[in-house]
């Protein structure tokens, strides 16, 4: 994976105190693509990136794609069991901490990189079970940048505020390397509560043109922040998660400038589409048409077409190219190079796209997504639970939360604390339940089968 | 019900914990599930039990049990 490094502007590292130059970038990128090098690192192999956030950060993920190999970005705030469990899933050849790397002996490897050959993997689920890593290639990676800053301008890009996570497609693609590649200047903040009281203050502090974000960033922020005093934002992307038309309207007269609802997966290289205020009202769900690609929605034959309401599919020069060793997937998600993104909604005669809902049982809390089914695997370890049913609950501050209905075995005393803490040191804390329900039955279908909305509804009425 | 208690309440909710296990000198990052998020979820709350948006220096005030029952208090 080639990206001009020279070209690029500073990484502003606000907790680590540094700010790296191209220049400086360029030659820490040398310096340590030179110690993977010695250690035979080159195109075919996995290196793990655990740690994240920080020009280091980048640094290493350069020095990774120098040598042609793919990196696996994990989520700092993995277990120590949740981390072993992905490593032994894809099996790097090198696993590179903040402090240390650990490098496993093996043969030298060429610097021979296809463009089609693996560049980024990122984890989307299965911590604890099996792992799904998306692959996106260096030719899915470069179109999706390309379409990023085609869609944004790059004079927009010139300084970038970075609110997200870089082990997360949203936070790395969009809304670092985008800028990163369109020469502009990127700050890596704390993230968390501190941001949110202190958000118009960064964007004066650093004259800060662009950001993305996620819904809950501005639950808090548009309570616990003063505006910014200068007008210096032109454009703000709000994404990974439902955003309404009122908290659009509401961060649209805080920030003073277009935000853009975006549309982004990470098995689409981060954004697909999305809707600006510059040119559309806010509307529940409008995310605008795509940037580079086509959607469409596949009917209950399974067919695709153009305009309709269905699932929402997607074709698109940044489509992974599978995930990583399941094979299976793969073939349930990608077909005939349409992308089935589980995502219900309505494409018009435009190409616009509208989402309504979702096919799926994936949790989305605050942006990141939670796979139930790892999570009742998981509980069902536990020696004192029977069975478990994870579900999602809507949550005015997260979008939704997770929630678990737990049988426990007879005669059992285990309470929420209790389960809580043995799933915290198990599991990262965003997908740990938060919500607790102990029932006698899990009730089943007539097939026998767990319906988590069934569960929901017969522990939340209210809710839909 | 007095204000303590109501904050209890509205706290315990926020927190997805049952109001017995809200301790009573409870503070932002010193209960483990008093996260960032717990806090807007926290803020919600407060402005539908208040029905009223907080303000800014009010919002930015809360960081324990107590900055909660005072808010409650001076509704009554």
């Amino acid at each position: 994976m080639f990206l001009a490094i020279e070209r690029f502007g500073t990484i502003h590292d606000l907790t680590a105190g540094v700010a790296w130059s191209a220049a400086e970038l360029s030659a820490e990128v040398a310096r340590r693509a030179q110690a993977l090098a010695t250690n035979g690192i080159g195109s075919r192999s996995i290196v793990a990136i655990a740690h994240g956030g920080s020009a280091a950060f980048f640094a290493d993920l350069l020095a990774v794609w120098s040598l042609g190999a793919a990196a696996a970005c994990l989520d700092p705030a993995l277990t120590p069991s949740e981390r072993e469990n992905v490593i032994a899933f894809c099996k790097p050849r090198a696993v590179l901490c903040e402090d240390r790397v650990a490098v496993e002996p093996g043969a030298a490897e060429t610097r021979d990189h296809a463009m089609d050959d693996a560049a980024l993997i990122l984890f989307t689920s299965g911590t604890t079970g099996a792992p799904k890593g998306v692959v996106l290639s260096s030719s899915a990676l470069l179109a999706r940048l390309s379409l990023n800053r085609d869609a944004i301008g790059d004079a927009i890009l010139a300084r970038t505020l970075v609110t997200l996570p870089t082990h997360f497609g949203h936070g790395l693609i969009g809304n670092a390397l985008t800028p990163l590649a369109a020469g502009g200047d990127i700050v890596l903040v704390p993230r968390g509560l501190g941001l949110a009281q202190q958000l118009g203050k960064l964007i004066d502090e650093h004259a800060i043109s662009f950001m993305s974000s996620v819904p809950s960033l501005w639950q808090m922020a548009l309570r616990l922040s003063p505006r910014p005093a200068k007008s210096t934002l032109r454009r703000v992307h709000v994404g990974s998660a439902p955003l309404s038309a009122t908290m659009w309207s509401r961060i649209e007269e805080w920030c003073a400038c277009p935000v853009v609802n975006c549309y982004g997966i990470t098995e689409t290289a981060n954004w697909i589409a999305g809707a600006s205020t510059a040119d559309h009202p806010p509307s529940d769900g409008f995310v605008g048409k795509p940037w580079g690609g086509r959607a469409a929605v596949v009917a209950a034959d399974g067919t695709i077409h153009g305009v309709g309401a269905g699932e929402i599919a997607i074709r698109s020069p940044a489509l992974m190219t599978g995930y990583l060793h399941r094979p299976d997937l793969t073939a349930a998600v990608l077909r005939d190079g349409w992308y089935r993104t589980g995502d219900l909604g309505e494409v018009d005669g435009d190409g616009r796209i509208r989402l309504t809902g979702r096919a799926k049982d994936e949790i989305n809390r605050a942006g990141f997504k939670v796979q139930p089914a790892e999570i009742d695997m998981l509980l069902e370890r536990h020696p004192a639970v029977a069975e478990a049913c994870t579900f999602a609950v809507p949550d005015a501050a997260s979008g939704e939360t997770v929630a678990v209905a737990v049988r426990l075995v007879a005669g059992s005393g285990e309470t929420a604390q209790s389960l809580r803490a043995w799933c915290l040191e198990r599991l990262r804390r965003e997908a740990t339940p938060e919500r607790w329900f102990f029932v006698d039955d899990i009730p089943k279908t007539s097939r026998g089968k767990v319906s988590r909305d069934s569960v929901r509804k017969s522990l939340i009425p209210d809710t839909p | 019900m007095s204000a303590h208690a109501t904050a209890t309440r509205i706290l315990a909710g926020a927190l997805m914990i049952a109001e017995h296990d809200v301790p009573r000198d409870a503070r932002l990052g010193r209960v483990e599930q008093w996260d960032s998020l717990a806090h807007a979820r926290l803020l919600l709350a407060l402005e539908e039990n208040l029905g009223r948006l907080l303000t800014p220096d009010e919002a930015v005030a809360i960081e324990g049990l107590d900055d909660v029952a005072k808010l409650v208090d001076a509704k009554r």
